[in-house]
């Protein structure tokens, strides 16, 4: 153990001597601050953007307030509705960034940001507003520079610049025979390289990523922790990479186009092949479809409404109610026409569990999708978060529809006093911490399942002659 | 006499540059898994795009269905109910899908509000959907040029630090014409990479009976082909400077990685920067408000109701609404979608004229890759670029004012009864189709001028570049 020690610190000595490192580190730092910056941006928006719905919805409620407290009188109360009756209630739900945004605007474009909610709303239709996306679809194209793309795909590049010519150096320098001809065991020389690399490439670029988050405003230690420890696993399985490719090529040009084929193929080939395979076992639920569907179902309850109206006899009453029947009658049909939304939507949400189910194995495909993985969930950009905002956003106004009912039955108006209370906020709840761990183990058990792999093959292929001396 | 000598050693040259590359069998190996590659993005690009064509004719039926389920309805209840159209996926996409995921192909139509595009492609992603570039496009822009660096990182490198380069130069060969020969020979190596992809291409072309759009495809791979040499030169020139083929090898990788992956998404994110454009809420409060209070703020729409009001009784000679002989609830739905309308073209024609702009600054970074010229080009000819979306969009644009119009002046045309007027939509709107045409020729063409000049440019430079490091290679074999 000593002498693995005493290698890896000549290893180190020897690597921060190397010309080529402190601009590597350089280079990284300004690519870390650019992506850093390019984040804290994109994090900004999101947080203007819910900032400007919350004060959106507090304006509503404060001119309903006003309404009612200096226009209504007994004459012109049909004029308010909206400010008198709870059927009216509007909220505005949004999914606020986290602290570690910053990190990776992840999936979360993809998702809508927010929902306006009025509890006679379809259900269906609470994130409609917000699924306009008039950004340039040429930038997204391009994709983000952000601190993830970072770390998946530029990171291993550099930890493999600097560790792909770990032994075919010491062979085109004439060193192999002589250290091999050493009282030492020849992956001695490889773990105390590796060690060494790890330390003066990966552990750097870790820490640059870290002190980037942090002067991007991220404050949740553990996520910091969890984001350097995820990272520190990626960039070990990466320097197993190049001792595993490049262990018994002849010269380092073949041992630099070895990493990168092998680069290639897990970050970039891999998972755009798992991506079409799944696309394939598990297609994406047809939006358009399902919307068709929808809006059949909404015809078909408007025509199951109108008969029944007409089968109905009308309601009579001695005195007028302060909430009009008509809105009774309507809570009638938006219970009916939520019922056939759920039997429709039922198909549409298996197809899309099924999606997620495989979307969650393919992190076991490379480490590189577990990476971007553990990120997205650390940044709070992850579809999970993102769906388990439109769950609570639906559930949210199903509570509100509830809240009406015993409006409706008590013939009840909003007051001003109802206003200076406050009328219900929406509140996102973030995933219990049990659920989140789990999935980011689940997350760092796929790296480590790459780095046991990896480890098998290299035990594999180095029974008998581990390394070329000639 | 000299001329035939210098072909006859040009035609040695070449055909011992081909024997060099037909004997490496990583090179085999390569092109092997780079064709293989390219053929399953191209299946899993043209399989996924005859999936979208499928579920777009049976959504477009259904939709039709349910549009006419409506029955006897209020027309402007229709409006607001809305139809929906899909945008055709173009063919020569599934070469190059170039914005299309990041577009939506739905869009729904209704009464005062002009909407974008709806269920990209991208929605509703995972980490795993981050991977999604591996298109045929992006193997053809992306992974040649690494093809390119490993094929050729060795040409003037590999040979010298094998003292090779030194019995070539004195067995008679100019330095210039080894250059010459090396690339040629790589040129036709890669021409017949472009064939090859060409008739994979071909073969999805012409099974869908596509053949007017071969002009396009053969414009598009001629162009990755410029693309593809430009590439090859530089490489060539690096490795003619460097001093051993390790050193050649990670030059030739920095300037893929700088040219090929970071220049191309830097670009358009400045781009950005330079040339800002609204968020979706911020650009519908603009809208929402010019609607309210007018384009300065004291043309109001009660004032402008006020008005209308006043003009329509005086025009028909009538003091009140009710004597009037139309439905004035119809003239000013009438009135406001036309003004809305004009609102919501005028802004959107903003956002666009930003775009634009924003695209004009990527194209005017394409001195500093030539990836920038070519990604442009490429998705103007396969339709897959903005300006095509917009032209699908104003074309939509048309059919939804037609179609809101037709309800507006129904409802208009009839005076209220008892209660609220009802009428059979699907009729009425019968005679309004949306037929989208794709964008001719004679449009696309003048988009991609000026990147093919740049790009033509880019090959002169590198070649010139070539030629100059290729006549310092005597002094350093």
């Amino acid at each position: 153990m000593k002498s693995i020690f005493l290698i890896t610190r000549f290893e180190l000595t020897r690597l921060l001597r190397a010309r080529w490192l402190a601009p590597l580190w350089l280079g990284f730092a300004l690519v870390c601050a650019y992506a850093g910056w390019n984040g804290t941006q994109w994090s900004a928006q999101r947080l203007e953007a819910v900032e400007a719905l919350r004060l959106n919805e507090q304006k509503i409620h404060a001119d309903r307030r006003q309404q009612i407290a200096e226009k209504i009188t007994p004459e012109t109360k049909g004029r308010f509705g909206g400010a008198l009756y709870a059927t009216a209630m509007f909220f505005q739900a949004a999914l606020p960034p986290t602290s570690m945004s910053a990190l990776t605007n992840g999936a979360a474009d993809g998702y809508p940001l927010a929902a306006s909610i009025a509890p006679y709303m379809a259900s269906n239709t609470i994130f409609d507003e917000h699924l306009a996306d008039l950004a340039n679809p040429a930038v997204q194209a391009a994709g983000r520079l952000d601190l993830a793309f970072v770390l998946v795909y530029l990171f291993p590049l550099l930890v493999l610049s600097a560790s792909y010519g770990m032994w075919s150096n010491e062979r085109e320098a004439g060193m192999a025979g002589w250290l091999l001809s050493q009282p030492q065991a020849p992956w001695h020389y490889l773990a105390a390289k590796a060690a060494a690399c790890w330390l003066a490439t990966a552990l750097p670029m870790i820490l640059l990523v870290t002190a980037t988050l942090l002067l991007c405003g991220a404050r949740d230690m553990s996520g910091l922790l969890a984001c350097a420890l995820l990272a520190g696993m990626y960039g070990l399985f990466w320097i197993g990479a190049a001792i595993f490719v490049t262990q018994r090529l002849r010269t380092t040009a073949q041992a630099a186009f070895a990493c990168l084929m092998c680069w290639l193929a897990l970050v970039v080939v891999a998972p755009a092949l798992a991506l079409t395979l799944v696309d394939r076992i598990a297609p994406p639920s047809a939006s358009a479809e399902r919307v068709n569907a929808l809006r059949a179902e909404a015809m078909r309850a408007r025509a199951e409404n109108r008969a029944e109206a007409q089968r109905m006899p009308k309601m009579e009453r001695g005195v007028a109610p302060n909430i009009p029947d008509s809105l009774r009658l309507r809570g009638v049909e938006v219970d009916r026409a939520e019922r056939g939304i759920q039997a429709v939507s039922a198909r549409y949400r298996s197809e899309d569990r099924r999606r997620e189910t495989w979307m969650e194995r393919a992190r076991f495909l490379s480490p590189a999708i577990a990476l971007q993985d553990g990120l997205e969930r650390l940044s709070g950009n992850d579809a999970d978060r993102a769906l388990q905002f439109q769950q609570q956003a639906q559930r949210f106004q199903l509570t509100q529809r509830d809240l009406v009912r015993v409006y409706l039955a008590e013939d009840r108006l909003l007051t001003v006093a109802d206003y200076d209370r406050g009328l219900p906020r929406f509140v996102f709840h973030e995933q219990p911490w049990r659920q989140r761990t789990g999935a980011m183990l689940t997350d760092v058990l796929a790296i480590c399942l790459g780095l046991f792999v990896l480890g098998a093959l290299l035990y594999w292929r180095s029974r008998g002659r581990p390394l070329l001396t000639d | 006499m000299m001329a035939t000598h210098t072909l006859t050693m040009l035609h040695i040259v070449v055909r011992q540059q081909w024997r060099i590359m037909a004997r490496d069998g990583r090179l085999r190996w390569l092109l092997l898994a780079l064709l293989l590659v390219f053929a399953a993005s191209l299946t899993a690009a043209a399989g996924r795009a005859n999936l979208t064509l499928a579920q777009q004719q049976r959504d477009a039926v259904s939709e039709a269905e349910v549009w006419a389920a409506q029955g006897e309805a209020n027309p402007h209840g229709a409006a607001h109910f809305g139809r929906y159209v899909y945008k055709p996926w173009p063919p020569l996409a599934v070469l190059d899908p170039g914005l299309l995921n990041h577009l939506g192909s739905t869009l729904r139509l209704e009464g005062h509000v002009q909407n974008t595009g709806r269920y990209k492609p991208t929605d509703r992603g995972f980490a795993l959907s981050r991977f999604d570039g591996l298109n045929p496009a992006a193997v053809l822009q992306t992974l040649v040029p690494l093809l390119i660096v490993f094929a050729a990182f060795t040409t003037f490198s590999g040979t010298r630090s094998r003292a090779l380069l030194a019995q070539e130069l004195g067995a008679g060969a100019s330095s210039r014409l080894l250059a010459a020969g090396r690339f040629a020979a790589f040129a036709v190596g890669l021409g017949r990479l472009a064939l090859a992809t060409g008739v994979l291409c071909a073969v999805w072309l012409g099974a869908r009976g596509d053949w007017p759009l071969f002009g396009s495809l053969l414009l598009m791979l001629g162009a990755c082909y410029v693309y593809w040499l430009v590439f090859l030169a530089l490489v060539m020139a690096i490795s003619a400077h460097a001093e051993n083929a390790g050193a050649s090898l990670l030059r030739s990788l920095g300037l893929w990685a700088v040219v090929v992956v970071l220049l191309p998404m830097l670009a358009p994110q400045l781009a950005e920067q330079r040339y800002p454009t609204p968020g979706a809420t911020a650009f519908h409060k603009a809208v929402e408000r010019e609607v309210m209070e007018g384009p300065d703020g004291h043309d109001t729409r009660d004032v402008r109701l006020g008005r209308l009001e006043a003009e329509t009784l005086k025009a028909y000679g009538v003091q009140k609404i009710a004597d009037l002989p139309i439905n004035f609830d119809g003239l000013v739905f009438e009135h406001g979608e036309q003004r809305t309308t004009g609102i919501y073209t005028r802004h959107f024609a903003q956002l666009y004229d930003d775009h634009a702009a924003q695209a004009r600054f990527s194209l005017a970074a394409s001195v500093l890759s030539p990836m920038l010229a070519l990604r442009p080009l490429s998705a103007a000819l396969a339709q897959s670029d903005l300006p095509a979306h917009r032209h699908f969009l104003e074309q939509a644009e048309r059919y939804r004012y037609a179609m809101v119009q037709a309800l507006n002046r129904d409802m208009k045309l009839h005076r209220k009864g008892n209660g609220l007027y009802t009428a059979d939509v699907n009729a009425i709107t019968a005679g309004i189709q949306f037929a989208p045409q794709s964008l001719a020729m004679r449009d696309v063409a003048p988009r991609i001028v000026q990147p093919l000049l740049i790009l033509l440019a880019w090959l002169i430079a590198a070649l010139l570049l070539l030629w100059r490091s290729a006549s310092q290679l005597g002094g350093k074999a």
